[in-house]
C-alpha cells in the first residue's frame, strides 16, 4: 500500500475508534450532559441542515470573516505602503500602533459593541483589526527589506526612480504583504467567532453560546463541528496560497513582530 | 595606445570610516582600450572594487575624473553591463523576465524583448528553464541567468566585480570559457575585477595588480593566443612564467591590513 494511502487510513482509524469509544461511553454512563454523544450530535447536525440553521450561520460567519479580512488586508497594506518609507513618521508611530497590537483583540469588543452595536459590523470590525496588524507589518517590512543590491542592480540597469519604485520596491512589498494575508486568514475567523461569541443573535458563535446558554451540549458540539470545518477550509485555503506564491515568494523571515 | 574608451585620470576616493578619513584609491590613473579584456586583480581592500564602481558610475571619485567616450561618467549608463559576485535576479520574476529586464526599462516592445530573450536563453544554454524562477536554479544556471541579463541590451563595456569567485572551481572554469566565447568577436570592452591572479591572466589581454589604495604595481599585457580555453592555458610554460611574474609584483606590495 502507498504511504499516503497508508496515512489516510490509520487517520480513518483512529477516528472512527474516537469516534466509538465516545458512542459506548456515552451508551454505557450515560452523561449527555457533559459528553452529550456522537449519534446526538450526527442527528442535531442532519436536522440543522435540513432547517437551514447551518447554512444561515455558516453564511453569517463566512460574511463577517471575509468582510473583515478583506478591509483589514486592504487597509494594513495601504497603511504599510504609506507609512513604510517614512522611517521617522514610523519611529513616532512604532509605540502605539505597538501599543495597540499589543491589547488583546476580545478586550476590544465590548468598546466596539458601543461604537457599532451588536450587529455584523462589530464582528467585521473585530475581524478587521486583527488583520489589519498581521498585514500592516509585514507591508511594512517588505517596504524597508528590500534587498539594496536588487535596487542597485536595476539603477545600474539604467532604471530610474520609478523603475525601481514599481519593479522593485512594491513587488518586494506586496510579497512580504501577501505572507501577511496568509498568516491572517485564520485570524479573521477568529475575530469573528469572538464577536459573536459576545454579542450576537446569528453566527456560528452565537449558535455555540445559545446552546451552551441551554445546557444543550449536543448543540455545542454540533456547532464546533462546524467551526472546525470552516477552519479546516480556511488553512486548506493558505496552502493553496503557498503553493502558488512559494516558488517566487521573498524570504519573510525578517517580517512579522512578535504574535 | 590609441583609442581609450574609458580613462581614469588621478582618480582619489576617501571614504568616512569611524570618524576617521581613509583612502580607498589614491591618484589612480589608468586608460582602458576598446575592445580589450582587461583583468584588474589585486587583495581585497585594495579598491579595486571602487575602481570599477566609479567606472560604473555608482559612486563618485573625491577628486580627478573618469571619463568613458569621451564624457565624464556622472551615474549608470545604458550602454554598460555590470556583474557582481552576488546574484540579484528578481525573486518574483522567472528566468525570461528577469532577462528582459534591461529591455524593459528601455521601453522595448513585449515581442520583440521576448524574442531576445529568447535567443540569448538558447545562447547560455538556459533552455527549457525560461519560465523557472530564480530560487529554483542552481548556482551555475543563475550566474548563466545573470549573464543573459547583462549581455540583453547589448552594452558595449562589460563591468564585471569577481564574477565567479561564489562558484566552485569546475563550475567556475566553465563560466569562464562561457564568458570568453560570448566576449570573443564581440568588440565589447570588459573589465574583469578579481582577487584570483590565474583567472586574472587565463581572462585578459592586459592584467593590472593593484597594491594598496589602488596603486598600479604592475600593468602587463598577456600575450597568450586567443581563442583561449582557460583550462589548457594553464598548462602552459609561458602562464607560469607570467603568473611567477605578477605574484611577485603582488606579493612585494602586499601589506596585510593592521588589525581593526
Amino acid at each position: 500500500m502507498p504511504r499516503r494511502a497508508r496515512i489516510n487510513l490509520w487517520r480513518l482509524v483512529l477516528f472512527s475508534a474516537a469516534v466509538a469509544l465516545w458512542q459506548a461511553i456515552s451508551l454505557i454512563h450515560g452523561m449527555p450532559f457533559y459528553i452529550s454523544s456522537p449519534s446526538a450530535i450526527g442527528a442535531r447536525e442532519l436536522q440543522w441542515l435540513a432547517d437551514g440553521t447551518l447554512l444561515f450561520h455558516t453564511s453569517i460567519t463566512l460574511e463577517e470573516t471575509v468582510a473583515g479580512f478583506i478591509l483589514g488586508a486592504a487597509v494594513g497594506i495601504a497603511a504599510g505602503f504609506v507609512i513604510g518609507p517614512q522611517r521617522e513618521l514610523g519611529e513616532v508611530l512604532d509605540p502605539f500602533i505597538v501599543a495597540l497590537y499589543s491589547i488583546p483583540k476580545v478586550a476590544l469588543a465590548p468598546l466596539f459593541i458601543v461604537w457599532f452595536g451588536i450587529g455584523i459590523w462589530m464582528k467585521i470590525i473585530l475581524a478587521m483589526v486583527t488583520v489589519f496588524f498581521i498585514v500592516f507589518f509585514n507591508t511594512v517590512a517588505g517596504v524597508r527589506n528590500v534587498d539594496p543590491d536588487l535596487i542597485n542592480a536595476v539603477w545600474l540597469m539604467g532604471g530610474s526612480k520609478w523603475v525601481i519604485l514599481f519593479k522593485v520596491i512594491v513587488p518586494h512589498a506586496l510579497s512580504a504583504a501577501l505572507t501577511g494575508v496568509r498568516i491572517a486568514i485564520p485570524y479573521a475567523l477568529i475575530g469573528a467567532i469572538v464577536g459573536e461569541l459576545i454579542a450576537s443573535n446569528r453566527g456560528i458563535g452565537y449558535l455555540v453560546s445559545s446552546a451552551a446558554s441551554q445546557f444543550d451540549t449536543a448543540g455545542v458540539f454540533a456547532a464546533l463541528i462546524v467551526l472546525t470545518i470552516l477552519a479546516t477550509i480556511l488553512n486548506a485555503i493558505v496552502d493553496l496560497v503557498d503553493r502558488q506564491t512559494s516558488r517566487w515568494k521573498v524570504d519573510a523571515d525578517l517580517s512579522l513582530r512578535p504574535n | 595606445m590609441s583609442t581609450a574608451l574609458v580613462r581614469i585620470e588621478a582618480v582619489s576616493r576617501e571614504f568616512l570610516r569611524r570618524d576617521t578619513r581613509q583612502l580607498a584609491l589614491e591618484a589612480v590613473s589608468l586608460d582602458i582600450e576598446s575592445g580589450s579584456f582587461v583583468c584588474i586583480v589585486g587583495p581585497s581592500g585594495c579598491g579595486k572594487s571602487t575602481l570599477l564602481n566609479m567606472i560604473a558610475g555608482l559612486i563618485a571619485p573625491s577628486s580627478g575624473r573618469v571619463t568613458h567616450g569621451g564624457t565624464p561618467v556622472t551615474g549608470p549608463r545604458l550602454d554598460v553591463g555590470y556583474l557582481t559576485q552576488k546574484d540579484t535576479l528578481l525573486p518574483w520574476r522567472d528566468v525570461q523576465r528577469n532577462i528582459e529586464m534591461p529591455l524593459e526599462i528601455r521601453g522595448f516592445a513585449p515581442d520583440e524583448r521576448a524574442r531576445r530573450a529568447r535567443s540569448l536563453i538558447e545562447t547560455v544554454g538556459l533552455r527549457g528553464r525560461e519560465r523557472a524562477y530564480p530560487r529554483e536554479l542552481s548556482g551555475g544556471m543563475a550566474r548563466r541567468a545573470s549573464l543573459a541579463r547583462m549581455l540583453i541590451a547589448d552594452p558595449e563595456l562589460l563591468l564585471l566585480d569577481e564574477p565567479f569567485s561564489a562558484l566552485d572551481a569546475q563550475l567556475r572554469q566553465e563560466m569562464q570559457n562561457e564568458l570568453l566565447r560570448l566576449w570573443s568577436g564581440s568588440g565589447k570592452t570588459v573589465v574583469f575585477v578579481t582577487h584570483d591572479l590565474e583567472e586574472a591572466i587565463a581572462l585578459g589581454d592586459r592584467v593590472i595588480v593593484l597594491g594598496a589604495r589602488g596603486r598600479i604595481v604592475r600593468d602587463e599585457q598577456i600575450a597568450l593566443e586567443r581563442p583561449r580555453d582557460v583550462v589548457a592555458i594553464r598548462r602552459r610554460p609561458e602562464f607560469h612564467a607570467i603568473e611567477e611574474r605578477l605574484w611577485e609584483a603582488l606579493a612585494a606590495h602586499y601589506h596585510p591590513e593592521p588589525a581593526a
